[in-house]
């Protein structure tokens, strides 16, 4: 690494930065969908209980129960742990760190696909591909949605596939360095604890790269006394967490080919697949000018395939298999789609590869080459910013404005919930704009709050039937099984209302909801006292009124 | 060239986010790559593999060797500060295991 290198990371992950952080100038609370919410929230209660169990606490297992699995959690620790390290560096700010934390972990893959690149085919290639990689238009939604753990996990990949072609070259070398199958193993624990089904990727990434390495070399790649250690390193650290993850599949694997057309797509989103503009090429990727590029690169690494052009087309194909997992009915499509955030670092990789190996077919001499490979990175960097950059600085600048967030009067009621009432009283909530948003106000009050929005209704019966779901639902649930509280929030709708202008079809559908919920709270309070009123908020307590 | 860097990283993040910011990237530093880099410098590996693996193993292994540590020590944050401050002895003590080694034998 040299003094250019150290400028283009400081840009790099300065232009990251900014780009990132850019919804925290909006306003302060934390953003995203259930995801987000999820994830926040069992950090910000790590933080203030200060320990990080192996059960998740009832508040945030009354979410997703999964009968006698009810306290396991969905995630593994660490994650959150890191979350709470960095609030603490951040002087203990419940907002502000923990948001940071996240914009700076969603462009990770940066770095490592940097380095990658670095090592293998140079200076300009790496600036080239990472450049592209703060841009892909499926990532900046999985980090404005709430997926964020996979981007960090996927982040790992780069690194660990270096790790292991540096083993397997040291051993076809005859200079075996195990050191670095260690490593491997070692970050792939730190993939494994961020995002369990990563490991299956890049299980799959050694397959095929030791595969084509015995059948380019005839020799095997690998020491069986070397194979020992890092399974036990693996297992040992990583381990503890596994079971916990696997317990969520529901489900027994039942394997049979179907979709076979899907096959010769790179990946064929079904029909009922949510948000498919996130599976489109053009869309995510600024259009179509790097697939030219893609191809080239992937045609240039087969034609030469030394062994780092291995990696990457070991890489590409582990990502197709497991993209295509589907179609032997081993995960759904919901799964494999996680995975699909890989594509960029893989595809971006061999673009700028593929872009700049432009210049090994045209002769020119040793000077004129070099400008012409500054002029190829000039226009590289201008087509980048001209099509990349911009979706993605729109979406993330225009994504999540303060109304679509938790409000401060919402988070003075989650503070309220958190301080006066019990913890496994089970809270039902009704009003919020979005289930998301209910969501965010379950986390912050530390309670068991039940969205009382997670589908849409008309209709008075519509929502007493939501009602009486959620309390038939809540039977079997263990500590306790009855709704005891219930908060009616017309924040969001009065907000809209009031800021609707002259805009009347706006105005009249706030109405319509605050009208709504207030049937809903007539129905079920019988006009009794709330023992909050505030902000347009109230909580009513069962029972007792 | 590194030390300026690291200046025009944290004078930048605090343009865009305040002091926070600051706080936040130089706590990561701290406790995300220092540890395993000082554990690092006494490998036989390139400056720049210790350099990018360092901050990747302390994200990954740190938080899982708090979560183990945690059980021991009932409060997180000490958990996490004792962490990374053991860790970042282990690496400082290293090379004196090192050397010490060879004339105890």
């Amino acid at each position: 690494m040299d003094t250019k290198d150290i400028v283009a990371l400081t840009i790099l992950f300065l232009a990251g930065f900014y780009l990132y952080a850019l919804p925290l100038a909006e306003s302060q609370f934390p953003f995203g969908e259930g995801d987000a919410a999820h994830k926040y929230g069992l950090a910000d209660w790590m933080y203030d209980a200060d320990k990080a169990p192996r059960d998740m606490p009832f508040f945030y297992a009354v979410w997703y129960p999964q009968g006698a699995d009810f306290y396991r959690p969905p995630n593994p620790a660490p994650y959150f742990i890191n979350i709470v390290a960095t609030r603490l560096a951040g002087g203990g700010d419940r907002f502000t760190a923990a948001n940071l934390f996240l914009a700076i972990s969603a462009y990770f893959a940066v770095f490592s696909v940097y380095f990658l690149m670095r090592k293998f085919y140079g200076f300009w290639t790496a600036l080239l591909s990472s450049l592209l990689l703060l841009f892909p238009l499926n990532s900046v939604m999985a980090y404005l949605w709430g997926q964020r753990p996979h981007l960090i996990a996927l982040a790992y990949a780069p690194l660990i596939f270096y790790c292991f072609h540096r083993y397997c070259s040291s051993i076809l070398d005859n200079r075996p360095r195990p050191i670095y199958l260690i490593l491997a193993a070692l970050l792939s624990v730190g993939a494994a604890v961020m995002y369990l089904q990563v490991i299956g990727f890049i299980f799959v990434f050694f397959v095929l790269y030791i595969i084509v390495l015995m059948v380019q070399t005839r020799k095997l790649p690998l020491k069986l006394k070397h194979l020992l250690l890092p399974p036990v390193v693996f297992v040992l650290l990583a381990g503890p967490f596994i079971p916990d993850v696997l317990s969520q599949q529901q489900g027994k694997i039942h394997i049979q080919l179907q979709n076979l057309n899907h096959l010769f797509h790179w990946f064929k989103p079904e029909a009922d697949v949510p948000n498919p503009f996130l599976y489109d090429y053009k869309t995510i990727n600024g259009g179509w000018w790097t697939l030219p590029f893609l191809l080239l690169g992937i045609a240039f690494l087969l034609f030469r395939h030394r062994r780092e052009d291995i990696v990457f087309l070991a890489w590409l194909a582990a990502l197709y298999i497991m993209l295509h997992l589907d179609v032997f009915n081993l995960f759904d499509q919901g799964r494999t789609a996680r995975l699909f955030l890989g594509t960029a670092q893989i595809f971006y990789a061999i673009a700028a590869f593929g872009f700049l190996a432009i210049l090994s077919f045209i002769s020119l001499g040793k000077q004129q080459k070099a400008v012409a490979r500054y002029a190829l990175v000039a226009v590289f960097i201008v087509l980048a910013l001209v099509f990349n950059a911009p979706p993605a600085v729109s979406s993330i600048k225009e994504a999540y404005q303060p109304l679509m967030r938790m409000t401060p009067y919402q988070f003075e009621a989650a503070q309220w919930l958190e301080n006066n009432i019990p913890d496994n009283s089970l809270v039902y909530m009704r009003g919020s704009l979005t289930y998301a948003k209910a969501r965010w106000i379950h986390m912050f009050s530390h309670k068991p709050v039940m969205p009382g929005n997670s589908r849409e209704v008309q209709t008075l019966e519509e929502e007493i039937r939501l009602f009486k779901e959620t309390e038939d639902n809540v039977k079997s649930f263990p500590s306790v099984s009855y709704i005891s509280y219930l908060v009616f929030d017309y924040s969001d709708y009065s907000i809209l209302r009031d800021n609707a202008g002259n805009n009347q079809m706006l105005k009249q559908q706030a109405n319509q909801e605050i009208e709504n919920i207030n049937k809903l709270e007539s129905y079920l309070t019988r006009n009794a006292t709330p023992i909050y009123d505030r902000n347009f908020i109230k909580v009513y307590k069962l029972g007792n009124s | 060239m590194g030390l300026a860097a690291a200046a025009l990283v944290l004078f930048g993040a605090w343009m865009i986010a305040g002091l926070t910011a600051v706080r936040v990237i130089a706590g990561m530093f701290v406790l995300f790559f220092l540890p395993f880099y000082f554990i690092m410098r006494n490998l036989d590996i390139e400056e720049d593999e210790r350099i990018f693996f360092s901050f990747f193993l302390g994200f990954g292994l740190i938080p899982v060797i708090v979560y183990y540590g945690n059980k021991i020590i009932s409060s997180l944050r000490v958990t996490i500060l004792v962490t990374v401050v053991i860790l970042i002895a282990i690496g400082l003590a290293l090379p004196w295991l090192k050397k010490a080694k060879p004339n105890s034998q």
